[in-house]
Formats: structure tokens, sequence, C-alpha cells
């Protein structure tokens, strides 16, 4: 993964993630390609997916290279890794502030020693003997 | 020298900001009495969005009491007595317009009015972002999956958006799970979408910002907590319990200290845990049913709008003085 993850934008906009959806797809294309498989279906413009194209380079999820008189745009990430660099910003922006739009399963901040741990590791262990509940 | 509407928004406004701090300290009580660990999960997670919702309500509820007058007096419902008690004071009256030095008001408003303002701007602006992040997310996403697995070695598994909330689970928690922990895990997060509890949180979250610090970390704790209780009691309800207990111990053990000394290791927040996780693994403890009605709540609201009725001159006197 070329560019720093902290440099990964915080938005992304519809037709920004549907062309990068295609060109992972395709693995590149140029304006006029990528407007004949997205853009004429949807109604929108040539002039609109160059525009597009050349701000999603611009944040650094594009590589381009000039072919003959056109350029020829690859993705520069993988739609892992920057899934996993926003969901990671979601995630520390959720331990900064307490309102924010998400409900973690365990707070970032518990901590148990591994004492505690094993003590409720018995606990659950004499619960499944109990009910004779098994584990897989 | 102002008179007219302007001046009585400004009064209106200034009754209402008199109401959020009222509110703000009644919560603060409400807050410090009436939160139990004893009630049931779902009681806990109603009761502390009523006392954060108290600031607004009684807010609100002023503004509409010192209203009333002037819209029975309009209606000839009761007489207009506004000349015969004099007019040393501003009334809040549509026929009586008040009239006062705005200078005073004006700086007194911004002031007043600066802090819960800037905590809503605050918390409202933070939303935006987060739910634009979520948008990203959700457009990266393949569609019309509600399971997103993300690629961090840290176990994670969380909610994310509020309109069509998506599970997300990182491959560090799938790596280190059982299939029958990530199911319970999976489920626990379901209740909590079904419970629309990211919106509940939202909402929570800017009734927050009309609280006083303390409280509010009282509230919000209280409400996580019984928040994380309810989903925990539907996984359990669906005998599963002892599966989310068990990968509950499992996620606390990647980040869990060598020393058993160690104190910030053993912050607030580890008792929090540990019970929800006795709770999946012991029998649920006796759920007591509150020993005060949830209507008291409504009933101290009526009592505190009949005492501002009741004082509907004397707050009038109170504004004129502080305007002055």
């Amino acid at each position: 993964m070329s560019p720093n993850e902290s440099r990964f934008p915080a938005r992304l906009g519809e037709l920004e993630a549907c062309l990068l959806k295609h060109l992972w797809s395709v693995e590149s294309g140029t304006a006029k390609s990528v407007h004949e498989a997205v853009g004429r279906s949807r109604g929108i413009s040539l002039n609109t997916i160059q525009s597009t194209l050349d701000r999603l380079h611009r944040k650094q999820l594009l590589d381009r290279e000039k072919v003959s008189r056109a350029y020829r745009y690859t993705a520069s990430v993988s739609c892992g890794s920057l899934l996993a660099a926003m969901v990671s910003e979601a995630a520390a922006r959720f331990s900064q502030d307490n309102s924010t739009a998400m409900a973690a399963l365990v707070d970032a901040a518990e901590q148990l020693d591994h004492a505690a741990l094993d003590e409720l590791e018995e606990l659950i262990a004499a619960r499944r003997a109990v009910t004779g509940d098994r584990r897989d | 020298m102002i008179e007219s509407f302007p001046a009585l928004a400004m009064l209106a406004a200034l009754i209402g900001i008199i109401g959020l701090a009222v509110g703000a300290a009644t919560a603060s009580v409400g807050a410090r009495f009436l939160l139990s660990d004893s009630h049931p999960p779902e009681l806990r997670c109603r009761r502390v969005e009523r006392i954060a919702a108290l600031p607004v309500a009684v807010s609100l509820l002023a503004i509409l009491v010192l209203a009333l007058p002037a819209v029975l007096k309009l209606a000839g419902l009761i007489d207009d007595h506004c000349l015969a008690h004099g007019l040393h004071h501003p009334h809040f009256c549509l026929r009586h317009l008040p009239a006062f030095e705005a200078g005073p008001l004006v700086v007194l408003l911004i002031a007043a009015g600066a802090w819960p303002i800037a905590g809503l701007v605050r918390t409202a602006r933070d939303q935006f972002r987060h739910a634009r992040l979520a948008n990203g997310i959700a457009r990266l996403a393949p569609a019309r999956r509600r399971l997103i697995v993300t690629d961090s070695e840290t176990p994670g598994a969380f909610l994310l958006g509020i309109l069509r909330p998506r599970i997300v689970l990182t491959t560090g928690l799938i790596r280190k799970l059982s299939p029958a922990e990530r199911r319970a895990v999976v489920r626990h997060e379901i209740a909590h979408a079904r419970a629309g509890d990211l919106a509940r949180r939202l909402i929570l979250g800017l009734m927050m910002s009309m609280q006083f610090p303390q409280t509010r970390r009282r509230l919000i704790r209280h409400w996580s907590q019984a928040a994380e209780e309810r989903a925990d009691d539907a996984v359990a309800a669906s005998g599963k319990g002892l599966d989310l207990a068990s990968a509950l111990v499992r996620i606390l053990r990647e980040g869990a200290p060598a020393r058993a000394t160690d104190a910030y290791a053993m912050g607030a927040n580890s008792a929090d845990v540990v019970r929800r996780i006795q709770r999946l693994a012991d029998r649920p403890p006796e759920q007591l049913a509150s020993s005060l009605p949830e209507s008291s709540l409504i009933v101290g609201l009526g009592l505190i709008a009949l005492a501002l009725a009741s004082q509907h001159h004397a707050l009038e006197t109170f504004v004129g003085w502080l305007a002055k």
C-alpha cells in the first residue's frame, strides 16, 4: 500500500466509490472507457467522469500514466486496505468522543489482568458443565 | 430601546436558557439518585434517556408556561391585567409588548447561550463527520451486505451507520474466535441494530451537550452499560450466552496486562465488563422492578410547570431585573 493510511480521505462520494469499484474490477481504464462502462448508463457526462477521476488521483487513491494523449488510471490501493483504513479511522474517532454513531462490542479502554480473566473462564466452564453446553 | 416582537422573542430565549440550566441541575440530581444497576437494562436505558431530556423539556416547558397567559389573553379567556398591574417589569403579552434596553440582554443571551449551543454544534459536527465516514464505508462494501470484514489484527466488532447499520468484524476477531463465539458476537450486534441503539445514542449525544460534565459521564456510562446488557440478554435468550461470554473473555485477553496490580488496567470500565460476563455465565442477577414509577418523572415536570406558572410575575420581574 503506497499512500500513508492517515492520508486516506475521510470522505468518499457515491460516484467516487462507483469509479473505484469499477477500476478495481477492470484493473485500469481511461476516462473514456470508464464513461462507457459506468457513466453513460447513469446519464453522467464524460467531463464529470474526468473530473472525478482527477479528484481520486489527487486523493492518492488512483495512479495515472499518460498513454498517447489520454491518462490511464489504475487504483493505487486495494478495496480491503482502503476499507480497513476508513474503519480504523471510524474506530479512532469512536474512542475520542462519546457520542459517535458506533457501538463497539467491548470498549477499547476495558482491560483485565490474566488472573481475573482466568477466573471468568472458570466460571464459564463451570456453567457449561452444568448446562451440558459444548463449545465448538 | 427595543420593543415589540424581537424583545418578546429575546425574553423567551432568556427564559429558555434559564430553563436549560434548571433542567441540567435537575438532571444531575436525577442521575445521582434515580439510576440503579439492579433495574432491567431496557428500563435503565429509558430512564437515562428521560433524565437526559430534562434540560430541553424544562426549557420548552418554561417558555410554554410563560407564553400561556399571553395566548389566553388574546383568546379572551382571561382578563388583561397588564395595565392594572403596572409596567414596572416586562410583560409576556402580545398586546403590551415589552420594551427595554437591548444591550445588557443581548450580552446576557450570548454569554448564557454560548455553552449549550457550542456543545450542540460540536456534537452535530462529530455526528456529521462520522456519518460521512460510515457512508463512504457503506459505499465501498459490497452492496446489500450487512456484514463488513475489515483487515485488522485487533479483535473488534461494532456497528456503523445509523440509517442502515452494518456490522463490522475485524479479521483478528474472526481468527481468534470459534465459529460459535463469532455467531454469538454477530447476534449481539444484531440486537443493538434491532433496538435502534445507534439512533438512540445519537439523540442521547445531542442531549448530553446540555448537561454538566459529571452528569454527562454518569449518564453515558450507565446507558452504554445498560444497552450492552440488553444486547447480551438477547443473545442469552437464544441460548448462546456462554458463547458470547467466552468471546468477551477471549477479546479481553488480547489487551490483558501481565500484572494484576497495574493501576491503569483496572480502570473504571473493568467492573462493567466483568459484570457483563458474570451476567452471561451466571444466572442473570435478580432484576428488581423500579420502586419509583416512570410516570413520576412526568409528574415532576408537571410540578415544575405549576411552580413556574404560579411564579409567572416573579419570573417576569426576574427577567426585567436581568435585562436592566
